[in-house]
């Protein structure tokens, strides 16, 4: 059974600068961890700036889905830039991993794999569902808002 | 400031894209050709299913003292990078030992500062200078891609349509801190609201207004600028120094 998690407020207020994880707002999220798994999402605001790192597998795919600082580098898999951020879509042309931002809100979409090819977090509606951690949503400092695994 | 006019009027050059009818403006920033500008004055962008692509112009031409030389692309075409910083890189074939603009770090720079604005607007082929403040150092969201935010310098020294890619100059330096790059929203917002007067039925019975209003559309500046930083570009692998 996965986690799910919905309508969390973490760390942040109406009107900051945030995340949506579905419908989560926070100010940080974190899947998988680097060096500790194969796969790995952080998005973090630094500077008053939207950062997204992501490394991770894509079942079928000739390439990972990479993030470096915001910018794609998903060899092997569609890149797609769209004025408010980007999108990576796989063979199929279906969405492996999405950002918009606009308006304070960075939206984050898509499916997290890890190396066994299995579905590790995936939004889905309104809920986030996290198949197995780890996982953070929401810290400030050494304070961490929910966490998993 | 005549004599910095003077010494920097070699270091800026026209540029005009022949297969699109873009005009804009660069600076030379080595001695071998290399010229700064931004990405909009070389690319045309296109909207399709929600994604932003851009096409680059494959005939670049520069005016260098008067003289008019090709110019080839020296960014990745394929990066997001250039399209996001709105920055790009050309180079001129051929040219040694040319007058080039320094750049200065921006961490020196402070609000109230003079500068200069320099560029080739509107259907000027004379190159302009125009004066002004650093009204502020800001952080603001990348015009093209929202995500990602880019320092700019806001100055109220007067740009216009094709003052783009030029350089923005401390005075006191002499060096670039900024590519002037786009003009505050009020500016765009008198431009827009001037154009639409244009199909006024009222406003195209009295000849004498119409003749008015494309005057003002012409050469009216007005607003604050922002010039993009050009810590963007140089962090690109394509930076030659």
């Amino acid at each position: 059974m996965p986690t799910r998690m919905s309508g969390n407020y973490l760390f942040v207020n109406p009107g900051e600068k945030c995340f949506k994880v579905a419908s989560n707002f926070t100010n940080y999220f974190e899947v998988g961890s680097p060096g500790a798994t194969d796969y790995y999402l952080e998005a973090a605001i630094v500077n008053d700036e939207f950062i997204v790192n992501a490394d991770f597998p894509v079942p079928g795919a000739p390439g990972r889905c990479k993030l470096e600082n915001n910018f794609p580098r998903a060899s092997g898999l569609t890149q797609q830039m769209t004025p408010t951020g980007y999108r990576i879509l796989d063979g199929a042309q279906q969405l492996v991993l999405g950002l918009s931002a606009k308006n304070n809100i960075c939206l984050i979409q898509g499916k997290i794999y890890d190396g066994a090819g299995q579905v590790v977090a995936e939004d889905v509606g309104d809920d986030f569902l996290v198949y197995h951690g780890p996982a953070v949503l929401g810290k400030v400092d050494g304070t961490r808002g929910i966490v998993l695994g | 400031m005549s004599h910095l006019v003077q010494r920097l009027e070699p270091c800026v050059v026209m540029i005009r894209c022949l297969d699109t009818g873009m005009k804009g403006s660069g600076f030379l920033v080595t001695a071998e050709g290399h010229i700064a500008t931004n990405n909009h004055v070389v690319s045309t962008p296109t909207l399709t299913g929600g994604a932003l692509t851009v096409s680059y112009s494959s005939k670049i031409e520069v005016t260098i003292k008067g003289e008019r030389k090709p110019a080839h692309l020296m960014i990745d075409q394929n990066a997001f990078e250039p399209i996001v910083y709105d920055y790009a890189l050309l180079k001129v074939d051929g040219v040694t030992g040319s007058p080039f603009l320094e750049v200065q770090d921006l961490t020196t720079v402070k609000s109230g500062d003079d500068v200069l604005c320099l560029g080739f607007p509107l259907d000027f082929s004379t190159l302009i200078a125009t004066k002004g403040i650093v009204s502020a150092i800001t952080r603001r969201a990348s015009h093209f891609n929202t995500l990602h935010q880019l320092t700019s310098v806001v100055s109220d020294a007067l740009i216009q349509f094709g003052n783009s890619g030029g350089p923005m100059v401390h005075y006191d330096s002499g060096k670039a801190i900024g590519m002037n790059t786009l003009s505050h929203p009020l500016q765009d917002a008198l431009w827009y609201r001037l154009h639409k007067e244009l199909t006024n039925p009222a406003v195209a019975q009295v000849p004498a207004l119409r003749e008015l209003i494309e005057y003002s559309l012409k050469y009216t500046m007005v607003g604050l600028n922002h010039a993009v930083s050009l810590e963007h570009l140089r962090s690109d692998r394509s930076w030659p120094i």
